[in-house]
């Protein structure tokens, strides 16, 4: 464990389901943890089981939706998509994540 | 707001059919597992070391499936309800101790309320008819070289009801014995001599007839009177007199 890798920020996590299931369509648990990794480039570190708390919070706020399913290798697993309440709040939230970020790395740069 | 609301009803929903989702999740971090030490077989690892990767790769699973117990229901119902149930079974188990328990605790509530019920009757609200209980104060006259109350005459009272500007109204009342003939049957009865403003005073209004008028008690126009209770009143008409009077 190096200290370039950071643990994800509560509330963040969110974010990052939304997105995955957004840019990558119904996934299963285990392809969505799969795929957050990859991105980071293996800089986050997630304990993948977290994962299952924050899809049970997302599926009962409406905003993804899951379903029993077969894997590519033949598995039973389930699947969660992105609902239409889920885009609309990926969008809102990602917008504030970047008024979150621009105004931190102003605040930053200024010496 | 809506969300909330859809969480809240999801998470009552999730307490009626706990089984079914505790498999659920059961069965999807079960394949979760599997397909990790699946992908870490193909990378080359011993099943032995596949296993335990996948396992340090996800964290704790009984912790997990503690949070996401918490998150799926209402904790603090299923708490309560875990409880109740817990206590209700310790109760059957022991069937003789419980009821004694129980026994023990219905004796002393019912002996709380009785005395309390009864403090309340007796100090708190003596006369529950009386609209105004906490305005009601009772004088008594006391002689020199005697102990307790001795009786004021009517002059006095008189003098008294003059001069006392805190009362509204100054009552008398004594209580008394008396002898009821009704029929041919004789019975005792307790009652009160009282002035012509007892009943207006205390604000009671007979269900029939009526009390007394001002000056029915003393003076030209007095002539003795009696307002009889509800209870005696039923009583005459239970011994079937024609001549029980009515007020």
């Amino acid at each position: 464990m190096t200290s370039s890798r950071s643990e994800v920020l509560q509330g963040t996590l969110d974010l990052l389901v939304l997105k995955t299931l957004d840019s990558m369509g119904p996934m299963h648990g285990f392809g969505i943890a799969l795929r957050i990794q990859q991105v980071s480039e293996d800089l986050l570190q997630l304990n993948q089981g977290t994962l299952y708390p924050a899809l049970l919070r997302l599926e009962q706020r409406h905003w993804i939706a899951s379903k029993w399913g077969i894997s590519e290798n033949n598995r039973k697993a389930k699947y969660y998509s992105l609902t239409r309440a889920g885009r609309k709040q990926l969008q809102e939230e990602a917008e504030s994540w970047e008024r979150m970020s621009a105004m931190i790395n102003r605040v930053l740069r200024t010496t | 707001m809506l969300e909330r609301c859809r969480a809240f009803i999801h998470r009552l929903a999730a307490l009626f059919h706990r089984r079914h989702l505790e498999e659920d999740l059961e069965a999807e971090l079960r394949s979760h597992l599997e397909m990790d030490v699946e992908l870490n077989l193909r990378r080359g690892m011993t099943a032995e070391e596949a296993r335990r990767e996948a396992v340090r790769n996800f964290g704790g699973v009984e912790q997990i499936k503690e949070i996401y117990r918490d998150q799926r229901g209402l904790p603090m119902i299923e708490t309560v309800l875990e409880d109740l149930r817990f206590g209700l079974r310790l109760l059957r188990r022991s069937p003789g101790f419980s009821s004694l328990a129980i026994l023990c605790l219905t004796l002393g509530i019912a002996a709380n309320a009785a005395v309390f019920s009864w403090i309340e009757g007796i100090l708190f609200r003596p006369y529950p008819a009386v609209i105004h209980q906490e305005q009601l104060l009772a004088i008594a006259g006391t002689a020199r070289g005697e102990s307790g109350p001795t009786g004021i005459s009517w002059p006095d009272l008189i003098d008294f009801e003059r001069g006392c500007t805190l009362c509204d109204a100054l009552i008398v009342s004594k209580i008394t014995g008396t002898t009821l003939s009704v029929g041919d049957r004789a019975e005792t009865a307790v009652g009160s001599i009282v002035s012509a403003n007892y009943f207006d005073a205390i604000g009671v209004r007979p269900i029939l007839g009526r009390g007394f008028e001002p000056g029915e008690d003393s003076g030209r126009n007095a002539h003795p009177m009696t307002v009889i209770s509800y209870q005696l009143w039923q009583g005459c008409q239970a011994i079937q007199s024609l001549r029980c009077p009515a007020t």
